[in-house]
């Protein structure tokens, strides 16, 4: 027997088998209308899983990682290295301290400074600390784990699929520059939509763009070199700014028969679970046998 | 929201082009239709009608996305017309800074909010029929019970009278990354660490199950040692059912022997992405057990972990988020293969990982678990069987009826538009 083997009777885990069955029951029954019964189970949904949660944390995290070895041994710093009171006492203070500055901000503000203050003020460090780690962490994690392997992987390495599908290395190089002339493609012109969308051609009401050129009179030869300059640089942008889009919307839809499939498969599960096994169960049978003996 | 330019700049062509309508300032409120808006302008009605027609127009389901990004004034950079200011940097002030609160007076907001509108006992909260009704051309997705009806009839049906396996599995072509995860998980060598982060809890375990079960299999098979850890509450439950299924699946008479203990349950590893880098680096700190309360065989492969790092890592995930935080967190610190098993949903954001060589494998959605199972080459069940041919068929009618009703829709769709 190892950890992951389940430790509960047979008759419980029918027990758990029929629990799921109502409670299924109960949330599914919101398709048809709000009622008692779909709140009653998501109250229970989460009420459950925030009391799994305390328990988990505690018996994982806290316990083991910090009650316990406070507890063994705590004038750690004496007998441990120095890291140790780092290791130990300071997060059980960081987290004392945001624990009673959340408490105290439920309450009312205080009117002058005192405790109430202070610890107020005091409160923020821990969560300075959470969020710049966060922050931290986050940002440098998208530099060396998304931008440069995948500017890298863009601009060096043949792609997987191109090399594997064209056999003549010519072919692969072609068909490698092709995919990364796409790639660029795609990628500025839904840059450009999302960031100008369709007036990235230049409003389609600018006199400049829509006079005549042989109406153009002496005056307005400047006007003209602009009129000029921007049908350049405003049309491919406009064409760069369709593709984009229509990118896009390729993607979206790409996106929406993966979503599609996965949450088919999510009632499947669900409608597989209801008909087949808890029938099967030896709890339902028994239930099932008791009803049938109580009608005839 | 937007700085509106005068009519001297509107005249000059060198405004800032104004912002599409975007989904919220451009979409049809229920309190304020189109209509309501020509009647109130007086002088303008030619205006309004205008604007009333261009609301009625129906806007596409990914309507309002241009102009996510903050503008950047092309005109007046490509016009050379300094003095235009950037819109970006002279936003107007937001109503949060107009309104000097002190914390006691965002408490009773808070609250007042919080609160339901006082009623009468009994009585029930009507909204007016104008606000109900849904106002044309908005983005608004309408539920269709018939279509409901039909999709829950044809699911049912097919559990109930479609188990009759499909003639075909899915090409080569539609499964990236399926081969590669199975030649890494076959080249292990026995006792190999491998480090698994089970990343999905019950919520998603009607899809996951089938996609993970596999895989468990194969690395119990090839006698790998697991350690598995999990950042949310509910995954080392639904790890420790998978884990106990695939080991009862292999006991089997016939079946590979499982020797020993080969899961350690690493734990609840809370902190979010804040807590995956000492993973990567120091595992044996980061693991959410302590060594001292596991067995001494459990207390070596730990110490192992710690000294030369896993063999291989495994992400079995429902979303690709996690996946791509593994990636970034722990693998550039560790350096270890990483094989992810996922569903469907996250596969195309994953593919630019695959393609990079920064993912060493990819198997993903009930497709991709069928297809590891026929690759794995193990004898499956009768009930086994009859259960995935059920699943697989029940998702084929499903996505059946759901493109019937794509391309009906689209059909009506076009007849009434050229309909006068």
């Amino acid at each position: 027997m190892n950890p992951f083997t389940s430790g509960l009777p047979g008759i419980l885990q029918d027990a758990g088998l029929v629990l799921g069955l109502v409670i299924s029951l109960a949330i599914g029954s919101y398709l048809v209308r709000d009622n008692f019964l779909a709140r009653l189970g998501q109250y229970i949904l989460v009420g459950a899983g925030l009391g799994y949660t305390a328990v988990l944390v505690w018996g994982n995290v806290l316990w083991p990682r910090l009650f316990a070895p406070l507890v063994a041994d705590p004038m750690v710093w004496l007998s441990g290295p120095g890291s140790a009171l780092l290791h130990r006492w300071l997060p059980l203070a960081l987290g004392l301290l945001m624990w009673c500055g959340g408490a105290e901000l439920l309450r009312r503000p205080p009117s002058g400074l005192g405790a109430r203050y202070i610890l107020r003020m005091l409160a923020a460090v821990p969560a300075a600390i959470l969020i710049g780690v966060g922050l931290g962490v986050g940002v440098s994690g998208a530099v060396q784990g998304t931008l440069w392997p995948q500017l890298t992987a863009a601009a060096l390495s043949p792609q997987a699929e191109v090399s594997t599908a064209v056999d003549g290395l010519p072919a692969v190089g072609q068909a490698t520059w092709l995919v990364r002339f796409i790639t660029l493609l795609i990628t500025g012109g839904v840059l450009i939509h999302l960031q100008l969308g369709r007036e990235a051609g230049g409003r389609g009401d600018d006199p400049a763009l829509e006079s005549s050129p042989g109406a153009a009179d002496a005056a307005a030869s400047s006007q003209e070199r602009s009129r000029r300059y921007r049908m350049l640089l405003f049309t491919p942008l406009r064409v760069w700014e369709g593709v984009g889009r229509r990118a896009l919307w390729l993607a979206a839809g790409i996106l929406f028969a993966r979503l599609a499939l996965s949450r088919f498969s999510l009632a499947l599960a669900r409608l597989d679970y209801l008909l087949f096994e808890v029938p099967r169960s030896e709890l339902w049978q028994l239930i099932w046998a008791a009803v049938r003996g109580a009608g005839s | 929201m937007e700085r509106s330019p005068g009519p001297e700049e509107e005249k000059r062509g060198d405004s800032p082009p104004s912002r599409t309508l975007g989904p919220i300032n451009g979409r049809a409120s229920p309190h304020d239709d189109g209509e309501g808006d020509a009647q109130d302008a007086e002088g303008a009605q030619e205006a309004g009608v205008q604007e009333t027609e261009a609301d009625d127009k129906p806007q596409p389901l990914l309507g309002g996305l241009e102009g996510l990004l903050d503008l950047a004034d092309t005109q007046a950079f490509a016009s050379a017309g300094a003095g235009v200011p950037d819109p970006a940097s002279n936003r107007p002030r937001t109503l949060s800074s107009d309104l000097a609160l002190d914390e006691e007076e965002r408490r009773q907001l808070r609250q007042l909010f919080a609160e339901e509108l006082p009623l009468e006992a009994g009585a029930r909260l009507e909204t007016p029929p104008e606000d109900r009704a849904q106002p044309r051309g908005s983005n608004r997705l309408q539920r269709r019970p018939w279509l409901e009806a039909v999709l829950f009839i044809g699911l049912v049906g097919a559990l109930l009278w479609g188990a009759e396996p499909p003639r075909r599995g899915p090409g080569q072509h539609a499964l990236p990354g399926l081969d590669q995860a199975h030649q890494q998980l076959e080249s292990l060598p026995p006792n190999s660490l491998v480090l698994v982060n089970w990343a999905y809890d019950p919520a998603t375990a009607g899809e996951m199950d089938f996609v993970a079960q596999p895989v468990v299999e194969h690395l119990l098979r090839k006698e790998a040692k697991l350690i598995v850890v999990s950042q949310l509450p509910g995954g080392p439950a639904s790890a420790r059912r998978v884990i106990a299924r695939a080991e009862d699946t292999l006991r089997r008479p016939s079946r590979a022997q499982i020797t020993a203990n080969q899961a350690i349950e690493g734990g609840f590893l809370p902190g979010g992405a804040a807590s995956l880098p000492l993973l990567g680096a120091a595992p044996a700190q980061a693991l959410p057990v302590d060594p001292r309360w596991v067995g001494l065989r459990d207390r070596f492969d730990i110490a192992l972990l710690a000294d030369s790092g896993p063999a291989l890592s495994l992400v079995v995930a429902a979303g690709a988020e996690d996946v791509r935080r593994w990636l970034e967190q722990v693998q550039p610190f560790n350096g270890a293969p990483v094989v992810a098993v996922t569903s469907a949903v996250a596969d195309p954001s994953l593919r630019p990982y695959l393609d990079s060589g920064q993912l060493a494998g990819l198997v993903s959605g009930w497709d991709g678990g069928r297809a590891y199972v026929q690759r794995s080459e193990r004898t499956r069940s009768v009930a086994e069987q009859a259960r995935s041919s059920r699943l697989v068929s029940g998702l084929n009618w499903g996505i059946g009826i759901l493109i019937a009703a794509i391309l009906l829709g689209n059909l009506v769709g076009l007849t009434e538009r050229r309909m006068p």
